[in-house]
């Protein structure tokens, strides 16, 4: 239940308002607009925003789209907003890529799916607590994903190694994470959960046919939807998403967002949904930040503390790229992941 | 029999309906009296004929997207295919259509206005 969390409904059909609010009315709350221009009233004379907007593409006066551009124009951009709509032309999901729209709803709407997008998009995972057979068949799913990607970067002459660090540098920085910041909720399942999600951040590209692999990046990405190129993010957490199973739902959640917003920035500017601020979530974020850190650092000969230190000071001149608080822990684990390198390097040889 | 067993009977998902509005039975009831008068107020075929089809497909869309959310799986199937026929500006196939499908309609409305008494 998060009923300190607003989700604005905005649709002209009445049978649709009430089925959504139907549907998400026992764990937010729930406030209806039935056009356009009673939702820009609404949003105009109310400081109190709400947490997330369903917006209907198709009605009559001013649209969906009229919506989102009253909200640019009054500078309401920190806002997630759901598209909804029962035709999902390529038109439509390239205007709605253009104004930085946070997921396309397609009607009829399922209420698993829709409500555990706004439990994503809010940052609201599951909260209960993993049981044994919940931490048993995600350790299953994980390790039959883990084969099958592992198959594939091989296949592609790619090393896995990376994201095999990535993970265990997630780990290391959570588990420091939790210690000072007194578990936070984190206990040594969920630490390991979450950073096996990190492993998977780019497993979309294994979707991607290999005739359409281009550098997709914040600049291009318009014309390569024009293009019908889909990300590897948006595909990534498609594949991730297809296990419904409710024991694996809290590792899918987490992974699927990392999938779609790895490529994400703080202040932004990233891809595919440019969402900013504090909607950039936490772990995904440090996998962002795990992934680049690795890039820069497994390619040093000694990984001392001072080449640690010179990487850290590359990275946090980009202020924009993940939060203060996100980028504060790395420094913080600097002797236990210098340590990690020696052992796996050593190791490697 | 009661509506939810008729509208069963006509091939109406009633199960899923109510599943979608998280088994509030007695919402799905209310829902299914607004999708009546939604479909009693559709356009006459005449619409079909007229060289103007934009209000006639802004009312096909809206049918659809609820007959879609209450699981009326007949009247869903049917107004996609009309829809798809009339922005493809075949409105004569898109009326054929509406045609085959206005006997099941009408037996819904009937179920649904039945129960109103």
């Amino acid at each position: 239940m998060h009923k300190d969390k607003t989700v604005l409904i905005i649709d002209d059909s009445d049978a649709d308002r009430m089925m959504l609010n139907a549907m998400l009315c026992g764990e937010f709350e729930v406030i209806e607009k039935c056009g356009g221009y009673t939702a820009v009233d609404f949003l105009r004379e109310n400081s109190d925003k709400p947490d997330l907007i369903l917006l209907d593409i198709s009605m009559p006066g001013m649209d969906g789209f009229g919506v989102i551009q009253f909200m640019k124009e009054a500078q309401i951009n920190d806002l997630p907003v759901f598209l909804m709509t029962s035709e999902a032309t390529r038109d439509n999901v390239e205007k709605a890529l253009q104004y930085g729209v946070a997921e396309f709803i397609k009607k009829p709407i399922e209420k698993e799916d829709i409500i555990n997008k706004i439990r994503q998009q809010l940052g609201i995972f599951s909260e209960h607590k993993l049981t044994n057979v919940d931490i048993r068949e995600t350790y299953r799913y994980i390790s039959e994903l883990e084969t099958v990607y592992k198959r594939y970067l091989i296949n592609f002459g790619q090393d896995y190694g990376h994201y095999t660090r990535v993970a265990d540098l997630m780990k290391i920085m959570l588990s420091n994470y939790a210690a000072a910041a007194g578990n936070q909720g984190l206990d040594r399942e969920h630490i390991q959960i979450i950073s096996k999600a990190g492993f998977f951040y780019d497993i979309g590209n294994m979707i991607v046919p290999p005739k359409n692999v281009i550098v997709v990046n914040a600049q291009n990405m318009q014309s390569a939807i024009r293009d019908g190129y889909k990300n590897h993010t948006i595909l990534g957490a498609e594949l991730v998403g297809m296990n419904h199973a409710e024991s694996c739902r809290y590792f899918v959640d987490i992974c699927r967002d990392i999938c779609m917003h790895h490529h994400e920035r703080y202040d932004g500017t990233g891809f595919p949904h440019k969402i900013k601020g504090e909607r950039n979530l936490f772990y995904t974020q440090l996998c962002r930040l795990a992934g680049r850190f690795d890039s820069a650092f497994s390619g040093y000969r000694e990984h001392s503390q001072q080449e640690m230190e010179s990487v850290l000071a590359k990275l946090g001149r980009d202020e924009g790229d993940v939060s203060r608080e996100v980028f504060g822990i790395l420094p913080e684990c600097g002797p236990e992941i210098c340590g990690y390198y020696h052992t796996i390097y050593e190791t490697t040889g | 029999m009661d509506l939810f067993e008729e509208l069963r009977e006509i091939g109406v998902d009633v199960d899923d309906g109510i599943d979608r509005v998280m088994g509030n039975a007695g919402l799905y009831r209310r829902m299914l009296v607004k999708l009546c008068e939604m479909l009693k107020n559709l356009p006459a075929e005449s619409a079909f004929d007229e060289d103007d089809i934009s209000v006639l497909i802004e009312k096909i869309h809206a049918v659809k997207g609820s007959t879609g959310n209450l699981s009326v799986t007949p009247l869903y199937i049917a107004y996609m295919e009309i829809l798809t026929l009339l922005r493809e500006n075949k409105p004569k196939r898109a009326k054929a259509v509406f045609e085959d499908i206005l006997p099941v309609q009408n037996k819904i409305i009937a179920c649904i206005e039945k129960c109103m008494q």
